[in-house]
């Protein structure tokens, strides 16, 4: 039972750094993401690269990974996400392709298996007979503060009282000068910063791999629609049921099923509440 | 849509004619039907593909070809479904692959573990695979069209792990070998080129009806039709049954004859293959799509040495298609001829 | 004359701000009812919710002595309630005649008429009704390039289609010429003639006042008055309300 309360802890952190930004970017510019996995791998593969292979110094190359990881963000919206923005359909096809550029350019240069990274902090803690591996406790003390940092930065700052606004209501939050693009940017580089954060510290756990993407991204959907899309905290409840789940599946079941538990929850909250756990979403939407 | 329009406005001009005789209607299509060369131009580009394709084997005997269009043809089926959905309904599916793999298996399982034989496993495949598919996407269908796009990634990249867990039945990593099949490579390709035939008439049919045009109306406002009295989900379920029926017959004669299926029929590159194709070629036209598939089948098969990067080469067209040029070949085609076409006839 | 739609003690919130609060009204079959009241009076929540867009949180309505509340807009469409909406919504991409053949392949025509047959033509019909000349290039146009008058005709033809007992007209004369709201005058007289019960949500009473048999007022999402329009037009209350809304805006 410890096992899976600490795996689950830890998986449970991680995916909510992923959907969160993924909640936040829907929230904020209405684009539904699907590079957000390739941002997940694009920071694993740049920690590997500046740790591993270019000898850098452990929080160099964390902050260069990060960095990384947001520039590529701004380059996609810059590039060609401007050019399609508002049709929604669009928007998604492009963000895919460039999630399949982005692997496929990342298996020609560090080929097709997965990297290891080796942890960041040696040793563990022993929590009631069992040890938990410091890289563990890693994870869920700066996902902590990540999380806090986020909310602070959401409903204290001016940015983030501003990125609200639009999330609430675009029209009206022009009409008070707040320039629409720039937030939806600013959400893109704050997600792709999150997955970054949860792509670098779980990559001594889990290896730098490609199928990573899809596992951030697919299970990344699966916890945005649970939640209830645009639905930060939403985001956060749901991310720990999957997670929970996900590992409960795996050690009873099999781990092929573990990530056919994120579809099941997917069409489970269709049919209950379409609008997820905390989505007000499909509500607002129904308003002519 | 075009091509609805005009003749629904020539018969309602040819009503008016026979109203009041005094006055004469012309359509512009009435016009260019004048002389044989006009004829030629109306009729030449709409039959020199079918001819082309089923007459290039008498000319080219090398096995060779038949598989690489049969490959075109597998995929020309598949995209015309998926423009079905995407392009008409505004569902767009990012895991068409899924109907084709459930047809597959589904036929397998039937073909070898039951010893169905093949002229009933192919029909009964693609009816189960296409049903079961429909079955999963049900709930997300009555939701905007995001869940269904979201769903659908989602869904083969899932599944393809609950193939593996369920080994005894699936054949796991391995998948299931030995499926009946008697037919020789020109048969296959003969079969799949008259199935695309029969697909782009169907398909045709079904988008200009009234049927085709409550889906269209969904995908641009979904509100207006509910206050119209139909029940847009209704419809999309039947869109997407029928679009499911053509993908898993293609999975379910991809199975035949290969007399394998195996995990790989679920793959993402299929499916962003497809949409690829349907972008390429031109999103709500049917012909479009067809068109997509075969340019990009030959395309790749002529960039052999590419090897896994394919999937680089479709994610670089799609990106720079949609954001350069989203109309697509065959709307550019098509405009390119007309111009052709009016400054012939018009001196 | 019989009561065709009953409202009764419908409430709904969002979030904090209640948009409707427990308001009943009666609509006799045949006559032309309209619901009166300043910006964010509730008005077009209400006929959200009577059309099934907007599920209440409390209240009932009843079309016909059967209730209608919670029905999804679909079922309600077929049941004979059409409307319109405030900002015309086309389908934007098919030309004119299509957008009206849409309600004409619903379940209620189907119902209705037998088999569906010519479609087309009754679509051109329609829309000749509502005032489209039917040699005219824009029947054929894609509805989104239409000027916005003709859009509320479309509107209006899309609703007529359904061969409806009843039409909720959104701000019909919202941005519209007088011009325009003359020639649509008389359309709606011959409804009326016809046996169509009309709700017609408008912003002031004055612009209803020569067709409406009774007149709702809404203040705040609740009624605050209800009668003839002459009677409603002297009322203290109601004068206070917008000579309210005049003075602020």
């Amino acid at each position: 039972m410890l096992p899976i309360l600490i795996y689950g802890t830890t998986l449970g952190f991680t995916l909510a750094l992923i959907a969160i930004g993924l909640s936040l970017v829907f929230g904020v510019g209405r684009i539904i993401n699907f590079a957000h996995g390739a941002f997940f791998a694009i920071s694993s593969y740049s920690l590997y690269l500046f740790f591993i292979s270019l000898k850098l110094s452990l929080i160099i190359s964390i902050i260069l990974a990060l960095v990384v990881t947001a520039l590529i963000s701004v380059l996609m919206y810059v590039s060609s996400l401007t050019r399609v923005r508002g049709m929604e359909l669009n928007e998604m096809i492009v963000t895919l392709a460039f999630t399949i550029i982005t692997i496929e350019l990342l298996r020609m240069y560090f080929g097709p298996s997965p990297l290891g990274v080796p942890s960041f902090m040696k040793g563990g803690i022993n929590i009631g007979g069992y040890i938990v591996d410091m890289q563990r406790i890693f994870i869920v003390i700066i996902s902590i503060i990540t999380l806090g940092v986020l909310g602070f930065i959401v409903k204290k700052t001016r940015i983030g009282i501003a990125m609200r606004a639009v999330a609430q209501d675009e029209d009206a939050a022009m009409l008070i000068g707040i320039n629409r693009e720039h937030m939806c940017i600013l959400a893109l580089v704050i997600s792709a910063v999150l997955a970054g954060i949860a792509g670098i510290s779980i990559t001594p756990v889990m290896t730098a791999s490609l199928e990573g993407a899809w596992y951030a991204l697919l299970n990344g959907i699966a916890i945005v629609i649970l939640g209830g899309l645009g639905s930060l905290l939403g985001s956060l409840i749901a991310a720990f049921i999957i997670g929970y789940a996900e590992i409960i599946i795996a050690t009873y079941v099999s781990s092929h099923l573990k990530n056919i538990v994120a579809l099941a929850f997917i069409i489970i909250i269709l049919i209950l509440r379409p609008s997820g756990i905390l989505g007000k979403h499909h509500e607002l939407e129904e308003r002519v | 849509m075009s091509s609805r329009k005009e003749s629904d406005r020539r018969k309602v001009i040819i009503r008016r004619e026979r109203l009041d005789r005094g006055i004469r209607a012309r359509s512009k299509d009435m016009y260019v039907l004048m002389s044989y060369e006009e004829i030629g131009y109306v009729i030449l580009p709409r039959l020199l593909p079918p001819l082309v394709l089923l007459l290039f084997p008498l000319f080219i005997r090398d096995q060779y070809w038949y598989m690489v269009f049969f490959l075109a043809g597998y995929y020309a089926i598949a995209s015309m479904s998926w423009d079905l959905l995407g392009g008409f309904t505004g569902l767009i599916s990012f895991g068409h692959a899924l109907f084709i793999g459930f047809g597959g298996y589904i036929t397998a399982i039937l073909n070898v573990w039951y010893g169905v034989p093949i002229y009933l496993s192919i029909p009964l495949g693609t009816l189960l695979g296409a049903g079961i598919g429909t079955l999963i996407y049900f709930p997300c269908l009555r939701t905007k069209g995001v869940y269904f796009s979201l769903v659908s990634l989602v869904a083969p990249l899932v599944l393809v792990g609950s193939i593996l867990a369920f080994a005894e039945i699936t054949g796991g990593e391995e998948g299931i070998y030995g499926l009946e099949n008697p037919l020789a490579e020109i048969h296959w390709y003969y079969l799949i080129t008259i199935l695309v035939l029969l697909t782009f008439l169907i398909m045709r049919k079904i988008a200009y009806s009234n049927f085709g045009l409550v889906l269209q109306a969904i995908r641009d406002n979904e509100p207006s039709v509910k206050i119209s009295g139909i029940n847009p989900t209704q419809y999309k379920v039947i869109a997407l049954f029928i679009s499911g029926l053509f993908a898993s017959l293609v999975g379910s004669i991809q199975a035949h004859k290969l007399s394998f299926v195996g995990p790989s029929y679920f793959y993402l590159s299929i499916s962003v293959g497809i949409i690829t194709m349907s972008v390429l070629g031109g999103v709500a036209t049917i012909v479009g799509p067809a068109l997509g598939a075969y340019i990009l089948t030959a395309l790749t098969e002529w960039l052999r040495w590419l090897g896994s990067l394919r999937m680089l080469l479709y994610g670089l067209i799609l990106l720079v298609l949609l954001v350069f040029k989203p109309e697509g070949l065959y709307r550019y085609l098509e405009r390119v001829y007309q111009t052709f076409e009016r400054r012939y006839v018009e001196g | 004359m019989s009561i065709i739609l009953k409202v009764v003690g419908v409430t709904k919130r969002f979030g904090g701000i209640t948009a409707v609060n427990n308001v009943s009204f009666d609509v006799k079959e045949g006559e032309i009812i309209a619901i009166v009241g300043p910006n964010g009076a509730g008005k077009t929540t209400l006929l959200n919710i009577i059309n099934g867009f907007v599920k209440p949180d409390s209240g009932k309505i009843y079309f016909r002595d059967k209730d209608i509340t919670g029905l999804p807009p679909y079922k309600i469409s077929e049941l004979g309630i059409a409307r319109t909406f405030q900002t015309p919504r086309p389908i934007h991409k098919l030309p004119t005649v299509y957008n009206i053949i849409v309600p004409l392949v619903s379940p209620r025509i189907k119902k209705t008429t037998g088999w569906f047959g010519d479609e087309l033509v009754r679509a051109i019909d329609i829309l000749e009704e509502v005032g489209f000349e039917r040699d005219s290039e824009y029947l054929w146009k894609p509805a989104g390039q239409l000027p916005h008058g003709y859009l509320r005709r479309v509107e209006l033809a899309r609703a007529l289609a359904l061969r409806p007992d009843m039409i909720l007209f959104d701000e019909l004369f919202s941005g519209l010429s007088s011009p325009e709201v003359r020639s649509i005058i008389p359309l709606l007289m011959k409804l009326k003639e016809r046996g169509l019960t009309l709700l017609m949500v408008e912003h002031r009473v004055k612009d209803v006042s020569e067709i409406a048999d009774r007149v709702v007022v809404l203040h705040k999402g609740e009624k605050i008055e209800e009668g003839p329009p002459d009677v409603v037009l002297k009322s203290k209350k109601v004068l206070q309300v917008y000579l309210g809304v005049r003075e602020s805006a």
